[in-house]
């Protein structure tokens, strides 16, 4: 079941949000959404319910033999131990696969295989698990000796399949006392209905553009298929994240945001500042600043650089493409730091928008693409090397096609809709609320066709 | 106000229980030397599971994972040296002839969308009857990375032919439900046929002679 569904939109939404709100006592509220939880996690995979259940007993009891613990030492053993088995798991499920076929491509260790599908979520839920592990032990939050509490803050809904990876300690208070508001949950519909738009009316329309343009050899072919693609990933995730924040209002859940109109980022930093902020904040303050940070000699920045981009190439899955991508963008911040930032500050605004995105588009080639050697033909073919042609009958199609969806995503790209939105509410006053509702139930009703035409696809970053 | 009558006795009882209690208490085989050190022994096996109860019931849970993950580990069969004629020849002898002569590559492609020249060797046996199910596909990987797009053609073959065939041929929708895919090393097998399961063997055991 995903979030763009019928069934999710019309059975499993309604009923999860009328029976929590008929129910004022807080632990029942907690169990009633756990089960629901659960139900939307056993309706993508049952088997994988188990996995999800270990992960959370585990970490529980972590938890509670931290406490015990008086000893630093042990406590600092007993914190690696623990996470070095969620980590194991991660490896195993999502790394072991590929470590096997290097070796099995070298003639070494022919004879095993790993035979195993990627259990819905375990890169988002493993990280979640490993900030409860991380807060308690660095103290941020008390241990949680209520399984039910942890076991919510583990499989909600609302991020168990694609995050938000929203850190314990920002999520506790809610879990423990939280109240279903109307205002929130006006804002929540709004914020849910933007996000679908943004994947259905958008990201889906690009994939079409994308998986049309992605064996195009020709300069305006490849340049098409990149364009596509960055901008369907971007409408794809930040959709993804709109509707799961949007709806998690409607439980008294506050999570912060997950995208900042990245593609507005005039640095590379600054795109990552803005991109899948909750990833980032993540590997911010379990991986980097434990490690020093910024506040460490030259030498060990870059270490630090290299290590969370490593990670963070390595974390979106197990192929050289992620570990190149995620080493170009370490390149990129080490230069800017030492070099770029000097230019980049007399430059005009919109130059270091374009430069930035640039170099955001050419990441995304390796992102997106199977292998590094199919990465390099593409990139070849955008400026000219090995492309058939600088446009064919098929790419000029295609363009002149979809030049206007282009054209209304890289306006979506930018402030300008939010900024027409606070126009309304300030000029129009009483008009401005029945416009924005029209507005959103015509959206709604477009999603909805496109939904039951069977053109909707399914989200990029379940792959993670 | 009736006086319990019990009320004495149970009283009674109750001292006499305390009494026995007292009594019968085992006797320390170690001499008491100091007070607090003797609590601490008396009370140790309690510790013990107060101590290591949590890793105890953690190492449970890492051999729960191991049962649940196991089952993933697969071994891969090592490459077969047979050729691919004796492996087709194996095959044919147990398969009616009528019902499966060779086709060329081009039916391979309007079949299944397949490229002959991707793999090592390939070879496509079926009637141009399009009332029968009954196929044959043998195949030999140049590298086994194909293995698995080979499995998911095959497997869209046989759930298109069974939507094909379900509405007015039921004999044969039931064939392609029983159709079957193997990969055995450097080799692959999809059979839809009345004896699957005889050609599948003959397919195993002369891949098995290369080893």
């Amino acid at each position: 079941m995903t979030f763009t569904q019928p069934i999710f939109l019309f059975a499993f939404l309604p009923a999860v949000i009328i029976c929590s709100s008929l129910v004022k006592n807080m632990p029942i509220k907690n169990l009633v959404l756990l089960l629901f939880s659960l139900f939307f996690y056993a309706w993508a995979s049952p088997k994988a319910l188990f996995l999800l259940a270990l992960v959370t007993l585990w970490i529980y009891l972590s938890g509670l033999q931290l406490e015990k613990e008086s000893s630093s030492k042990k406590r600092k053993w007993y914190f690696g131990l623990s996470c070095a088995f969620l980590v194991l798991i991660l490896f195993l499920y999502k790394y072991l696969g590929f470590i096997l076929s290097l070796f099995h491509n070298q003639g070494l260790l022919l004879s095993l295989q790993v035979e195993s599908s990627l259990p819905l979520g375990i890169s988002f839920y493993i990280f979640s698990a490993l900030s409860y592990l991380a807060d308690v032990y660095m103290e941020k939050a008390p241990v949680q000796k209520n399984f039910l509490n942890l076991s919510v803050y583990i499989a909600y809904f609302g991020k168990v399949s694609m995050g938000p990876i929203v850190q314990y300690h920002d999520m506790l208070p809610a879990i423990e006392e939280r109240k279903n508001k109307r205002q929130a949950s006006g804002l929540g519909t709004m914020q849910f209905l933007k996000g679908l738009a943004m994947k259905v009316l958008l990201a889906d329309q690009l994939s079409i553009l994308y998986s049309s343009m992605s064996s195009d050899t020709s300069v305006l072919g490849a340049w098409l298929a990149s364009l596509a693609y960055s901008l369907q990933l971007y409408f794809d995730f930040a959709g993804y994240s709109n509707m799961a924040i949007g709806l998690s209002k409607f439980f008294g859940f506050e999570f912060a945001a997950n995208f900042d109109y990245p593609y507005t980022a005039n640095s590379v930093q600054d795109f990552w500042r803005r991109w899948h902020i909750s990833l980032s904040r993540w590997f911010r303050d379990y991986i980097y600043i434990p490690l020093g940070g910024s506040r460490v000699g030259t030498l060990k920045y870059i270490r630090n650089i290299l290590i969370v981009w490593l990670l963070t190439g390595i974390w979106h899955g197990a192929n050289w493409t992620f570990i190149v991508w995620g080493l170009y963008y370490a390149l990129w911040l080490l230069a800017e730091r030492f070099f770029l930032h000097k230019y980049t500050q007399t430059l005009p605004r919109s130059v270091c928008i374009f430069y930035t995105f640039m170099i955001v588009n050419i990441g995304w080639v390796f992102f997106s693409a199977d292998s590094l050697s199919a990465a390099l033909a593409s990139l070849g073919h955008m400026i000219g090397i090995g492309s058939t042609a600088l446009a064919n009958t098929s790419a000029l199609f295609y363009l002149k096609t979809y030049l206007p969806l282009l054209l209304i995503s890289a306006i979506a790209c930018t402030h300008l809709f939010h900024d027409f939105k606070t126009l309304l509410l300030t000029r129009l006053n009483n008009l401005s609320v029945p416009l924005l509702a029209g507005i959103y139930l015509i959206l709604f009703f477009l999603c909805l066709a496109l939904i039951t035409s069977s053109t909707s696809q399914t989200f990029l970053y379940f792959a993670f | 106000m009736i006086p319990n009558p019990f009320k004495d006795k149970a009283g009674l009882l109750k001292d006499k229980m305390a009494e026995v209690k007292k009594t019968n208490l085992p006797k320390n085989p170690f001499p008491i030397k100091n007070g607090p050190e003797d609590t601490q022994n008396l009370s140790q096996p309690k510790n013990i599971l107060q101590k290591y109860g949590i890793p105890v019931l953690q190492a449970g849970l890492v051999l729960a994972f191991v049962f649940y993950f196991k089952p993933s580990f697969q071994s891969i069969k090592p490459d077969s040296s047979a050729a691919f004629e004796d492996v087709l020849a194996a095959i044919e002898e147990k398969a009616d002839a009528e019902l499966f002569p060779a086709q060329d590559e081009q039916a391979l492609r309007r079949y299944f969308d397949l490229d002959a020249s991707d793999y090592e060797n390939i070879v496509f046996l079926r009637q141009d009857d399009a009332l029968s199910a009954s196929e044959i596909v043998l195949v030999r990987f140049s590298n086994n990375d194909e293995a698995d797009q080979f499995q998911e053609t095959m497997q869209e073959r046989i759930n298109s032919q069974i939507q094909v065939y379900e509405g007015y041929a039921p004999e044969q929708a039931g064939l392609a439900k029983a159709a079957q895919i193997e990969v055995n090393g450097n080799y692959a097998f999809y059979v839809c046929a009345d004896n699957a399961s005889e050609l599948l063997q003959s397919f195993d055991a002369a891949v098995e002679k290369g080893r």
